[in-house]
This record gives C-alpha cells, sequence and structure tokens, in this order.
C-alpha cells in the first residue's frame, strides 16, 4: 500500500481500534497487522507520534499499567471527543467507498 | 558477547541525545522490549532479535522529527496555556493607567453661557427653544471657530503644551479639542466651556471666542437654520447673541472623559503586549520545529538578502526623496442660499456640498491655473526647471492636497513641495484661485434663477501658513523597515519552499 494512504488511514484506524477496546502500541501495531492480512504495515516508530498526536488533540486518553512481568505499560482509551472524530472520518471514508463502489467492481480500484 | 542492557541502554542514550522526552523514551523501549521477547520465545538469538526490533522501530532521527511535528504547539493551545501572561500585560496596562492618571496635570474649566435668541420661534416653545439652541449650537461649529480662535491665540503658543509646532490645522485641532458648545436642554442658553491643563487657556480661549464671534456677528446678523429633521425653519439672531458674563476663572475639574480613554488605551496596549508575548512563545515553539527550522538553517542567506535588498531599496528611496516643506490653510465654507444671508444646517446638504468643493480644488484644470498663476518657473525652479505650464501642474497636483474636515464645513489645504520659497506662493495662488472661481460661480448662479438644488457658497477665513519642513521624514524610515520585514518574509517562504521535502510516516 502506497504511504500516503497508510500515513492517511492511520488515525481513522487507530481511532476505530481504540474504539472496540484499550490497547498499548505494540498490541495495536500487530492487530491492525492481523486485521488487514498484513496488507497494513507500519514502521513501528512511527505509531507512536500518531498516538501522542492523536493525544494532543484530546481524542484519546493515556495510562501507565503495571503488567504481570513487572514492567510498565502505557495504555490508550478513546475519549468522547475522540469518539465523534472517529464518526467524522468513518463518514468520509465511507463517502470514499461509496463512490469507489459505486462504479461497479473493487478490481478497478 | 552481546549484553541486551548495555545495547538497550546505548540506544536509549541516542534517542536522548536526539531529543526526545523520557516519557517518549519509556514507551519505545517498552515495545522494543516485548518485540524482542516474542522474537525470542519463537526461537530467535537475542542479538538478531534485538537488531530487528531496532529496524522496525526506524532511525532516531526520524522518530525525533516526527514526534517535534506532533509538538508543534497550535497558536490556540498555546493561548489558553499562556493566559496568565496576557492577564498580567492587562493589569499592568490598568496600574500604568492609574499611574498616568495620578500623574497628569490637572484640568482647568472656564465657561461662558451664550443667549441665542430666535426671531420666529416663541420664547414658551420648549420644542423650538430647543432646536434653536441645537441649530445654534451646530452653527458655532460649522463656523469654524477653532481655526479663528487658533490663528488669533497663535498656533506655537496653542501647540506649546502639546509637542510643539506651527501647523494651523494641529492648532485647530487642539483647539477644538479644548472647546465644547453644549446646549443645555430648555433653558434657551448656549455653554461653551474651554478645558485646560494651563489655567491661564481656557479663560483666553474663551476670550479670542468671544471676539471671533463678534467679528462673525458683523458679517451675518441673522441666519435661517432648516432643521430637516424636525422640518422646522428658524431664525436665529446672531446680533442678540449675548454672553450673560465673562468667561468665569478656571476651576480644576476631574476629567473622567480622558482617564478613561487612557484606561481604555492602557488596557488595550496591556493586552496586545500580551499577545504579541504569546504569540513569541508560539513563534519559538515553531522554531523548534524540524521543518522550518532545517529550511531556515539551510536558506538563512535568502532570508537575509531579501532583507538586506529590501532595506537598500528603502534607504535609497529615502535618500532620493528631497526633504519636503508644508504649507497649510484653512477654507471655512458658509453655504448660502440666493443672496441672502440664509445658511442652511444639515449634514447631508453640508456634506454634498463640501463633496463639490472638493471636486473643484482637485480637478487637473485647478492645479493648470494654479501653476499658471503662481508661476510655472517658480514652481519648477528647483525640479527640474523650465516654464512649462503642464509640467508645474503636475508638480502641484502631486504635492496639494485638499480634504474635509470629518463632521465640519472646514477644508484643510495643505500643499507640500521641496522648494521652501515655492510652497507658500503656491497655496497663496491656490487660495485666490478658489475665491475668484467661486465668486465667478456665485455670479452665474445669480443670473439663472431657477433654484439649483444646491446652495451657493461663500468662504471664509483663508490665509496659507508659513511653510515648515513637513513630517514625512518619519513616512520614509518606516517604509524602509516595512521593506526590509516584507523582503525578510518574502526570503522566508522563499527558504521554506526550498526546504527538503522529507517523508512522513515512513512505511
Amino acid at each position: 500500500m502506497r504511504k500516503e494512504l497508510v500515513a492517511a488511514s492511520a488515525e481513522p484506524l487507530i481511532l476505530c481500534l481504540l474504539a472496540q477496546e484499550e490497547s498499548y502500541g505494540y498490541a495495536i501495531i500487530h492487530e491492525i497487522k492481523a486485521r488487514s492480512h498484513g496488507e497494513i504495515q507500519w514502521t513501528d516508530g512511527m505509531l507512536y507520534p500518531v498516538l501522542h498526536r492523536l493525544e494532543n488533540n484530546g481524542w484519546i486518553k493515556s495510562c501507565w499499567v503495571d503488567t504481570d512481568s513487572g514492567r510498565k505499560r502505557k495504555y490508550y482509551a478513546i475519549s468522547r471527543d475522540g469518539k465523534k472524530a472517529l464518526e467524522a472520518r468513518r463518514g468520509e471514508w465511507m463517502a470514499v467507498h461509496r463512490v469507489l463502489t459505486s462504479f461497479g467492481g473493487a478490481a478497478h480500484v | 558477547m552481546f549484553d541486551l542492557e548495555s545495547a538497550m541502554a546505548q540506544w536509549r542514550r541516542e534517542l536522548r541525545a536526539a531529543g526526545l522526552a523520557a516519557d517518549v523514551l519509556s514507551e519505545l523501549e517498552e515495545h522494543l522490549r516485548e518485540d524482542i521477547e516474542r522474537q525470542v520465545s519463537a526461537g530467535a538469538a537475542v542479538p538478531e532479535a534485538f537488531a530487528a526490533a531496532l529496524q522496525r522501530i526506524g532511525p532516531p532521527r526520524a522518530l525525533r522529527d516526527e514526534f517535534a511535528l506532533v509538538h508543534m504547539p497550535g497558536v490556540r493551545a498555546t493561548l489558553r496555556r499562556h493566559m496568565g501572561k496576557v492577564a498580567i500585560c492587562v493589569a499592568l496596562g490598568l496600574l500604568a493607567a492609574a499611574v498616568l492618571n495620578f500623574r497628569r496635570p490637572p484640568i482647568y474649566e472656564s465657561e461662558i453661557n451664550l443667549v441665542v435668541p430666535s426671531a420666529t420661534a416663541p420664547a414658551n416653545s420648549a420644542t423650538q427653544g430647543g432646536a434653536t439652541q441645537m441649530a445654534g449650537g451646530a452653527m458655532l461649529k460649522n463656523f469654524d471657530y477653532a481655526t479663528a480662535i487658533a490663528l488669533r491665540i497663535g498656533p506655537r503658543r496653542v501647540l506649546a503644551s502639546e509637542g510643539g509646532g506651527e501647523s494651523i490645522n494641529a492648532a485647530a485641532v487642539v483647539i477644538a479639542r479644548v472647546l465644547t458648545v453644549e446646549s443645555a436642554a430648555g433653558d434657551g442658553r448656549i455653554r461653551v466651556v474651554a478645558r485646560h491643563s494651563d489655567p491661564a487657556m481656557p479663560p483666553a480661549v474663551l476670550r479670542e471666542f468671544l471676539r471671533v464671534q463678534e467679528e462673525r456677528r458683523r458679517i451675518s446678523p441673522d441666519a435661517v437654520i432648516f432643521v430637516r429633521s424636525s422640518g422646522l425653519s428658524l431664525t436665529i439672531r446672531f446680533a442678540d447673541t449675548q454672553p450673560l458674563h465673562a468667561p468665569s476663572s478656571p476651576q480644576r475639574v476631574s476629567d473622567w472623559a480622558r482617564s478613561s480613554k487612557t484606561l481604555g488605551a492602557m488596557m488595550g496596549a496591556g493586552l496586545a503586549v500580551g499577545m504579541v508575548w504569546v504569540l513569541a512563545i508560539w513563534l519559538t515553539g515553531l522554531w523548534g520545529s524540524p521543518p522550518l527550522r532545517e529550511a531556515l538553517v539551510l536558506h538563512g542567506s535568502k532570508v537575509l538578502l531579501c532583507a538586506a535588498t529590501g532595506l537598500t531599496l528603502g534607504l535609497v528611496i529615502d535618500l532620493l526623496r528631497p526633504a519636503l516643506y508644508q504649507s497649510e490653510a484653512r477654507l471655512t465654507v458658509r453655504q448660502v442660499i440666493a443672496s441672502s444671508s440664509e445658511i442652511v444646517a444639515d449634514a447631508q446638504l453640508r456634506d454634498l456640498v463640501m463633496e463639490r468643493e472638493l471636486a473643484l480644488l482637485r480637478s487637473p484644470d485647478f492645479a493648470r491655473q494654479v501653476a499658471e498663476r503662481a508661476g510655472p518657473e517658480i514652481v519648477l525652479r528647483r525640479v527640474g526647471g523650465g516654464k512649462e505650464v503642464e509640467a508645474a501642474a503636475a508638480v502641484i497636483r502631486e504635492g496639494f492636497s485638499a480634504r474635509v474636515e470629518p463632521k465640519s464645513s472646514a477644508i484643510a489645504l495643505t500643499y507640500r513641495h521641496s522648494d521652501s520659497t515655492a510652497v507658500r506662493p503656491v497655496l497663496n495662488a491656490a487660495i485666490s484661485l478658489y475665491f475668484e472661481v467661486r465668486q465667478a460661480l456665485q455670479a452665474s448662479a445669480d443670473q439663472e434663477p431657477a433654484a439649483p438644488k444646491i446652495p451657493n457658497i461663500k468662504v471664509l477665513q483663508a490665509r496659507a501658513s508659513l511653510p515648515f519642513a513637513a513630517p514625512s521624514s518619519t513616512y520614509n524610515r518606516l517604509l524602509a523597515i516595512a521593506l526590509a520585514v516584507g523582503g525578510a518574509l518574502v526570503g522566508a517562504l522563499w527558504a521554506f519552499a526550498r526546504r527538503s521535502v522529507r517523508p512522513q510516516f515512513l512505511a
């Protein structure tokens, strides 16, 4: 997948995932990889700036949680503003999707 | 022997050196450790797992740049965070206003009361009496007493406490501020008040006011005033206008209007300073972001070059422009219907008339006639010489300005020219020509009995002041600075456009 599309889709995908359940960086990367069947590959380090940007926007919240292994992990959860932002993004992506499919068949994309 | 902990510590040092925060480092380290753990449990050797994890997480520089972009501050967020600074600045403004008001010299006030009888309005009719007062008050402003008083007292003395100068217009503005004409409702009087920090000024201004008024009474003993709003037509007997008493001795008064103005100005200035402060904080934050910093560091020479070009251009313009001298005069326009001394006190009509007069004064034909009258060789003496009327007219048009003082029937004429000896003759020529043109227009209008909608006018009070150095050099310097700043901005844009395009969100 092209870099531009990967970058543009990162925010809505992360918001979608966090809307389902709280998660942390490593797990988010693997979940997206699994759901896209390996089609979406992020440079691991690049997820974190996006998470911080979302937190700056007030769309997600974070907290450090102790794990069984004795180390700490930073968990993220979606906020009310984040849900609104997600709905807006989802609407945009669905609109694009509708137009693309209206031409009949995803093969021509 | 590979030691994971020392390798991890080394990696942390690198990232810290790249400028990443401790919190971010901990999060990335946790990610790295989990990745390595999973690889090792899948059967990989630790050194290879570490190398692979490092590869996936990306190089320190790329991480730093991405995080710097995230933390690029927004204007609104910065403003919210630094609201306290703005509040402090406004509070300081408040304090400054208090100190200024405390230190300001006291204001002295003197007053006279005039009785302006109306011939047509019965004395017992309060409405008409009030209208007479209001119209009478407006008349006193229409006559532009301020200029006449300023001339009598002398611009130099008037402006002594206002920073000095010799400009009639500036002095008239001061007098207009010093003098207030109030028509107290119902008692048939017009109260004229003068306020000034110099106790000698208010009585002096009022004495001159009375003398000017006396002069005007001789010129026009009475006046018919149409008040369009109330549909009234009133005759005001200026001949019978009497001051009830001599100017009162100056009294010290508190000046709330000025105090509140200072308060507003100071708090506004405080707010502005606070906003600039926060904006500066925001800009420094922006400076910390790699794209802009890289652009400016790499292409800083472009910014300097553009700024220097702008500055040089401004300075050259400043040097090339010769020193200018200015002379000024005020025309006070009375609007007269037919040949009688009826005067119209109607703002709309007044503005219409003033526009017509301005059009006359600003016309190319007028400039040409002024050039002929003043003598082309005098006009052109220091600007290339010659005797061509058209060339002289062009020079005159460039330096000549006529504008109406807001809400008055006074026209401020100014003429600027690089030759100090030519300034006054040209302006005097313009004034005398204007008077002649007006008289001619008046005569032709009198011959045509079909009443024109716009009344004819008479012009009072005009004298060109002695030339003084025109305040244009400040303007030139500001222009140079503006050009330099503009150049720097253009350079910054140029630099930003030429910055290396860095891939975002590397995949």
